[in-house]
């Protein structure tokens, strides 16, 4: 045993009944993962870590919705409850309750546009003033706690009152719902948010949201264009929007042509019932251009095609690969690709 | 069913005397227990209530220490001022019959036969509330114990409605409550022991007329013993009907039966201010006080709320004059409603508190009412295995926060609307208890999701043979490299709602070489294009 050694056991147990193990590494437990549903997704990050800040960050169309609406059906299945503060009022429930979400077990707080009537901006709580008619008046003016409480979040270079309320809004309704507790998952969603604004918010918020749903059993998600979190996050995703597909008229067979922006693609049937199947023979497709635009309205929106890639993820070790069998749920006209050890392509249907 | 009173060697007179059991609980000083029921912290000074029309206010009621300090029922306001440190109120019916309604709350929660005892109407013809309730507490011995325990149960729960009360036990109603009116604190009277147990008390406690009392003070009868010594004859012959009925009841042997009231199904309580008030954390004072009354009788009654209404009268300020002050009286009313029933008064409190500041009273507030509706509290059983679920008080708090931060309509739960028209919804009060899995969840074939943009983004389209090829957004140029369409889609026209569009799906492209997938429509009525949502 080295002399550093020796000190350091010393010091160990001359410590152990203040700080116990005060020179060991403790080593954070696994956190228990949530299956999105979308194999791809799951195969490369094992699930959606509970007690964890989590990132699905993109451009628009890049499938951020359509695996956050995944998710609350994975959480709703477990009886969960869900959250979702809505920054940009952008949720669609039609989509949500074709995915499969139970829209009466889901809480939506729509920020957008609703900033003018309570607050101003931060620092000044106006609904707090007084009674009524006499706003102006001195001895009206309610002396509550709020309306004493410096503002939430202070940065000296950006002001507070140049943020847009519905990003203010946002951050205080996220406080409420983690500081609640009970939520399977609350989701911020800064997704049409523009960058710079979500890029003023300070990293001491995102480390009161992470220390917030840590040691819960809640799941946080944010949505957003670029990653902000940094290190309070503990898996990023990062997606892409590729290509997307779209399906031509049938012929008198019931063949549907399906062509990518420029890449062959397989042929598919199309059923009495609605159904897409794929066809046994694959073939090229032979749209161009100008045959394209002469039946625009025969054509549909059939798949949009996302890259996924893993930025960032703490306990990777840990992540369950899944057998090559389960890959077949994913939906076939997925780009086949060789898959990374943090990337994937997936296919949104 | 009569009771063998033998169980108290106390109370028995022998083995095979059956007599049935009855309590008092009177309220001494009705009217200034009424006020201090919600401003406890007077109980220590001295208090008179005042009554009358001004400028003839007098005395109607003084606590103990008021009557130390000189102040006698019946002198006027300006000799009740001479007397310093005395706190002068004015009389409120209001809280009255609000503390007459706790009282007989708590008589409800030990029996069902409860009389209201000397009920009296003002000069408005509405009864005062009265001082004094009767019950039947017959077999409550299985239950209690002997009457001294009962006795206490009674007096430590009327304590919890912030009531000081006298209470006594006796085999007849009549004898109950004159022990109840003569003596302090608990009394239990035996069987065959009224006479010798009431014979100190003063004849005036047997509620005679000034004619009557006039007459006996005459003769030298003082109490109740004088009285029942009177030879009964000679008493007959000289005041009739009248005279053996007040003699019997000094002997304690008058019978009569009880006439019980109806359980009360409503829980208000309600304060009139002194001096208005105009700022909310006074006024939540207030309601702290109120709500924790009614939380008490709900608890009392195994009862929880589900809603809880307040109303508060306004007044203009004092530096209006009367006609403005009149112009601007007015009611303003708020109701909280819960998902599940709720019974803790300081979750109350604080739902009060986010919907006051959110909706605030237009002026001083002069009166306040707060009224619960009662029902069975909710009982959830809950697995091992199931996910925690979220605490009702915690979460309508959560909401309430929510619906002040945002907005009341922009919080709760996405209903969708049987109807064809576009991002057709409306939000919904979010109650999680209430849903109910009926079915099992089968996995979903995961679609592409929508983001609506609300408002729809105005843009301009450039056309090659009417399919769209350009498309500005936000003056931004995007090239249009495939597209699906046009799907005509209108209804409503029996409305003012009517919709009449060609929908397109569009594939963009800008400088950043990303397709953007989005859902264009052209409105016909407007001949204008708009982006109403994009995949993602």
């Amino acid at each position: 045993m080295t002399a550093a050694t020796e000190l350091r056991t010393r010091l160990e147990q001359a410590l152990e009944h203040r700080i116990p193990r005060a020179f060991t590494l403790v080593q954070r437990p696994s956190p228990e993962r949530i299956l999105t549903g979308i194999a791809a997704v799951d195969a490369l990050t094992g699930g959606i870590p509970l007690g964890c800040l989590t990132e699905i960050c993109g451009p628009s169309s890049s499938g951020r919705s359509s695996i956050l609406l995944q998710i609350f059906a994975e959480f709703m299945r477990r009886d969960e409850t869900c959250a979702l503060v809505d920054a940009s009022d952008a949720f669609d429930p039609q989509s949500a309750a074709t995915a499969g979400v139970e829209l009466e077990r889901l809480l939506w707080v729509r920020c957008k546009g609703s900033g003018d009537r309570i607050i101003g901006s931060w620092g000044e709580v106006k609904r707090h003033s007084a009674f009524g008619i006499r706003q102006s008046a001195p001895k009206n003016q309610l002396n509550t706690k709020a309306s004493k409480m410096p503002p939430l979040f202070t940065s000296p270079d950006h002001p507070i009152t140049r943020w847009p309320d519905p990003l203010s809004q946002a951050l205080k309704a996220t406080d409420l719902l983690l500081q609640a507790g009970g939520f399977g998952v609350v989701v911020l969603d800064l997704g049409d948010l523009p960058i710079a604004a979500a890029r003023r918010i300070p990293l001491a918020t995102w480390f009161r949201f992470r220390r917030a749903v840590e040691n819960t059993s809640t799941a946080f998600i944010v949505i957003e264009q670029h990653p902000h979190a940094k290190s309070c996050a503990t898996l990023v995703m990062d997606l892409t929007a590729q290509q997307a597909s779209w399906s031509e008229a049938s012929d008198q067979n019931g063949t549907v042509m399906e062509a990518h922006a420029g890449n062959p693609a397989p042929l598919f049937r199309v059923t009495a019932e609605g159904i897409a199947i794929p066809f046994e023979q694959p073939a090229t497709s032979s749209f161009t251009m100008p045959q394209r635009w002469s039946t625009p309205h025969a054509r549909l929106l059939n798949t949009v095609h996302v890259h996924l890639q893993v930025t960032r993820s703490r306990n990777l070790r840990n992540v369950h690969k899944f057998p090559a069998a389960s890959e077949s749920v994913i939906p076939s006209a997925a780009v086949a690709r060789g898959i990374p050890t943090t990337s994937d392509a997936l296919s949104v249907q | 069913m009569h009771y063998r009173f033998n169980r108290d060697p106390s109370l028995a007179r022998d083995d095979t005397t059956t007599v049935m059991l009855f309590a008092c609980i009177y309220v001494p000083d009705f009217p200034i227990e009424a006020l201090l029921r919600t401003a406890p912290e007077l109980r220590e000074q001295a208090v008179v209530v005042l009554d009358g029309t001004p400028p003839m206010l007098t005395v109607t009621a003084a606590n103990a220490k008021a009557r130390a300090a000189g102040i006698e029922v019946g002198i006027t306001k300006l000799q009740a001022e001479a007397c310093p440190g005395v706190r002068l109120k004015r009389r409120s019916i209001v809280e009255e019959a609000s503390a007459h309604d706790a009282l007989l709350d708590c008589a409800h929660t030990f029996s069902p036969r409860v009389e209201d005892t000397n009920r009296q109407l003002g000069n408005d013809d509405k009864p005062i509330p009265a001082d004094t309730i009767i019950l039947d507490i017959d077999g409550l011995d299985r239950l209690l114990g002997p009457p001294t325990i009962i006795a206490r149960e009674l007096s430590a729960q009327v304590s919890k409605m912030g009531l000081n009360v006298n209470v006594a036990i006796a085999g007849n109603p009549d004898v109950a409550m004159r022990a109840a009116r003569g003596f302090s604190g608990i009394t239990v009277i035996p069987p065959g022991k009224e006479a010798e147990r009431l014979g100190s008390l003063p004849i005036a406690l047997l509620d005679l007329s000034p004619e009557m009392l006039e007459t006996l003070e005459r003769w030298g009868v003082r109490d109740f013993r004088s009285l029942a010594a009177l030879p009964t004859i000679a008493l007959s012959q000289r005041l009739g009907q009248e005279g053996l009925r007040l003699q019997k009841l000094a002997r304690g042997c008058a019978q009569r039966t009880l006439l019980p009231v109806e359980p009360i199904t409503k829980f208000e309580e309600a304060i009139e201010l002194e001096d208005a008030v105009e700022l909310l954390d006074p006024l939540m004072f207030i309601l702290n006080r109120m709500l924790e009354c009614i939380c008490v009788r709900l608890e009392s009654r195994a009862l929880a709320a589900t809603e809880l209404r307040v109303a508060l009268e306004i007044t203009g300020y004092e530096d209006q004059s009367t006609e403005e002050q009149e112009a601007s009286r007015s009611i303003h009313q708020r109701t909280l409603q819960f998902p599940v029933p709720l019974q803790d008064s300081r979750t109350f409190l604080k739902l009060l508190q986010l919907e006051l500041a959110a909706h605030p009273p237009q002026g001083p507030v002069k009166k306040l009412w707060v009224a619960a509706e009662a029902a069975p509290p909710r009982f959830a059983q809950w697995g091992l295995f199931l996910p925690r679920g979220l605490a009702p008080e915690r979460l309508e708090l959560t909401l309430a926060r929510l619906r002040g931060l945002v907005g009341d309509d922009r919080v709760g739960s996405p209903e969708l609307l049987d109807t064809h028209a576009p991002d057709a919804f409306r939000v919904r009060p979010f109650h999680p208890h209430a849903t109910v899995t009926k079915h099992e969840r089968q996995p979903q074939e995961q679609k592409t999701a929508l983001r609506i943009f609300r408002p729809p983004l105005e843009a301009k389209v450039q056309s090659k043979q009417g399919v769209p090829v350009r498309v500005f957004v936000k003056g931004q140029p995007h090239q249009v490299t495939a597209v699906a369409g046009p799907w005509r889609n209108n209804g409503g026209w029996w409305t003012e709602k009517a919709w009449t569009r060609d929908e397109w799906d569009l594939e963009l492209r800008s400088e950043e070489l990303r397709p953007w997938l989005v859902h264009v429509y052209r409105d016909l009525s407007s001949a204008k294009w708009y982006v109403e949502s994009s995949v993602d």
